[in-house]
């Protein structure tokens, strides 16, 4: 079974995608319940199915020990996945190589990637809400992959993620060997038929334009903004925020000052550079 | 020969464990003899393989790559290892997947959580991997009236004559991170490390030492509210949760099949799901 990473850095349209996916693949229970998605809910990071496939507490392990068996844990997925579904994943790691040189993310044919890219400036903003940190602080994690939190110190509910920068989390997957899609979540608002046609049929999906947008349709953020008002969500950080928090274009460029922009353009221009090259090989 | 409690059991051992608690146990106790010996998997097919398991219906190898290789069966468990590895993980692994494994092969099954008692019935603490049931079931003996530390890791229960689950003490403390440590006020504590890498410490609260009903397990973890319109409803979600509690939360249950215990296992979360209500908590009021 082929798993495909459905990955973003943090806050970048992710979740938005899997329940666009759900209500596409399960149109009868459209529109979905985003606290139980009729497709997985199983993130690349989780620490539950680590534990139930190994048997034992990981707390016991250091990050990177547990780090290097994640790929066993995510083939044992795959091999375990029912015949004839769909494996589709969350994931917000960069690809990244383990000590012993495996990548984090598996291998080529057997794990690919649908990538959605998001502006930094918006992430930030989001993230920043979602981190409960400040937009300067959150701004310093998107330019410094280093600072990120990685310390054996304490356990959360997922490993720790390996995120880099922004701009090193997508050259890490446009440089990988795995082979990609990638998704701009501003073409996921401004072009969202012929955007979500184009990840759909790279996960190997058929359906046609009327299901498409009737699944677009079933998915829009206001709807699940007031979905999460109603009844919560999974996902949501703390009790008194939301995780569904604006999803518009080009908040970022307003809350943010000049010079959080300029660091974020900055490494926003690294990547377009990246994503111009791929085109062009396109 | 050292012999230490867990579980309800007796661990029989040439090793230390100062995790555990020493005892010179009566005679009827069930014994589990736990010794470093060399140990190889063998090929054979009639084992069931998962990625760091072979089961099969008498014997289970169970391995970390780079730390250990464990055999076990019913009644003994054979650890081989470096001198590299840290002696305190191996002894934390043993009372890991190995006491599970071995409980299995003898027909017991555990709960994946933490729990504490109010000395007549248990309370478990079911919370997503890392959302702070150890914390939790630790606060409730620190900071709340009168409860006494039940289990950390693994609840192993038994059906009683009269099919009510019975839960039996851990006996291996609490292992709490420093932020816990910290929210408990115990940095003062005597404690020891799991590992000289990981600032994961075991500490000692006051414990209960007799076996006791499991009459609650409070899940939590999400910030999801609780569809709930009405009695009907309350009631369904009443019999519905706590067997798919035990059932998703048993310790190992990916081996249960292999080794041959489905019914047993099935007629376990029965008797569970009859006597035990599932009530929601949430982080907020955990101490996570």
């Amino acid at each position: 079974m082929i798993t495909f990473w459905l990955v973003s850095y943090p806050k970048s349209g992710n979740t938005w995608f899997r329940i666009f996916l759900a209500n596409l693949l399960f149109p009868d229970k459209a529109p979905v319940d985003p606290n139980q998605l009729p497709i997985s809910n199983l993130i690349a990071s989780a620490r539950g199915p680590f534990q139930e496939i190994f048997g034992f507490n990981s707390s016991l392990l250091t990050s990177e020990e547990s780090a290097c068996l994640r790929p066993v844990v995510d083939a044992f997925i795959a091999r375990s996945w029912s015949s004839g579904s769909l494996c589709v994943r969350k994931a917000h790691d960069a690809y990244t190589l383990l000590p012993d040189g495996q990548p984090l993310m598996g291998k080529s044919p057997d794990f690919k990637a649908l990538y959605v890219v998001r502006d930094p400036w918006d992430v930030a903003v989001s993230a920043a809400n979602h981190w409960n940190v400040s937009l300067d602080k959150a701004v310093e994690r998107l330019c410094d992959g280093s600072i990120m939190p990685h310390r054996d110190d304490d356990v959360y509910e997922q490993f720790p993620q390996h995120l880099l920068s922004w701009a090193e989390h997508v050259l890490s997957w446009l440089n990988s060997p795995t082979e990609l899609c990638v998704i701009h979540y501003e073409d996921m608002h401004r072009h969202p038929l012929a955007t979500f046609r184009k990840a759909i049929r790279f996960l190997g999906l058929d359906h046609d334009d009327e299901e498409i947008r009737t699944a677009i349709q079933a998915s829009e953020f206001k709807h699940l903004q007031r979905l999460e008002d109603e009844d919560g969500f999974i996902e949501k950080p703390r009790e008194d925020t939301r995780f569904f928090r604006k999803g518009v274009i080009g908040d970022g460029l307003k809350r943010l000052s000049d010079s959080q922009i300029k660091r974020l353009r900055e490494q926003r221009e690294i990547v377009d550079e990246a994503l111009k090259t791929l085109k062009s090989q396109e | 020969m050292n012999r230490y409690r867990y579980c309800g059991f007796v661990i029989q051992t040439p090793l230390e464990f100062p995790e555990l608690e020493a005892t010179d146990a009566e005679q009827s106790a069930e014994i589990i003899a736990v010794e470093r010996a060399t140990v190889q998997i063998p090929g054979i097919s009639s084992l069931h393989r998962g990625p760091n398991w072979a089961i099969g219906r008498e014997e289970t190898f169970w391995w970390l790559d780079g730390i250990a290789t464990f055999r076990i069966d019913a009644e003994s468990i054979q650890v081989d290892f470096n001198d590299s590895v840290p002696e305190q993980l191996i002894r934390s692994l043993i009372l890991e997947a190995p006491m599970t494994l071995v409980m299995q092969h003898r027909g017991s099954f555990c709960l994946a959580v933490s729990s504490v008692t109010d000395g007549t019935s248990v309370t478990a603490y079911r919370f997503l991997p890392g959302g702070g049931a150890s914390t939790a079931a630790a606060w409730q003996v620190c900071k709340g009236t009168n409860h006494r530390h039940f289990c950390d890791t693994l609840l192993r229960i038994e059906i009683d004559g009269n099919s009510r689950p019975i839960a039996w003490p851990q006996g291996s403390g609490s292992l709490l991170w420093p932020r816990s440590l910290k929210l408990l006020d115990l940095l003062d504590h005597p404690s020891q490390t799991v590992r000289p890498d990981i600032a994961l410490s075991r500490v000692r609260l006051k414990e209960n030492r007799r076996p006791l009903p499991l009459t609650t397990i409070v899940t939590a973890g999400t910030y999801r509210k609780l569809k709930v319109s009405s009695q009907e409803d309350y009631q369904n979600l009443q019999s519905r949760q706590p067997f798919k509690v035990a059932a998703l939360k048993t310790a190992g249950r990916l081996w249960i099949d292999p080794m041959g215990r489905t019914e047993e296992h099935f007629l376990w979360c029965l008797a569970i799901a009859k006597y035990c209500k599932v009530k929601q908590g949430s982080l907020a009021n955990s101490t996570a």
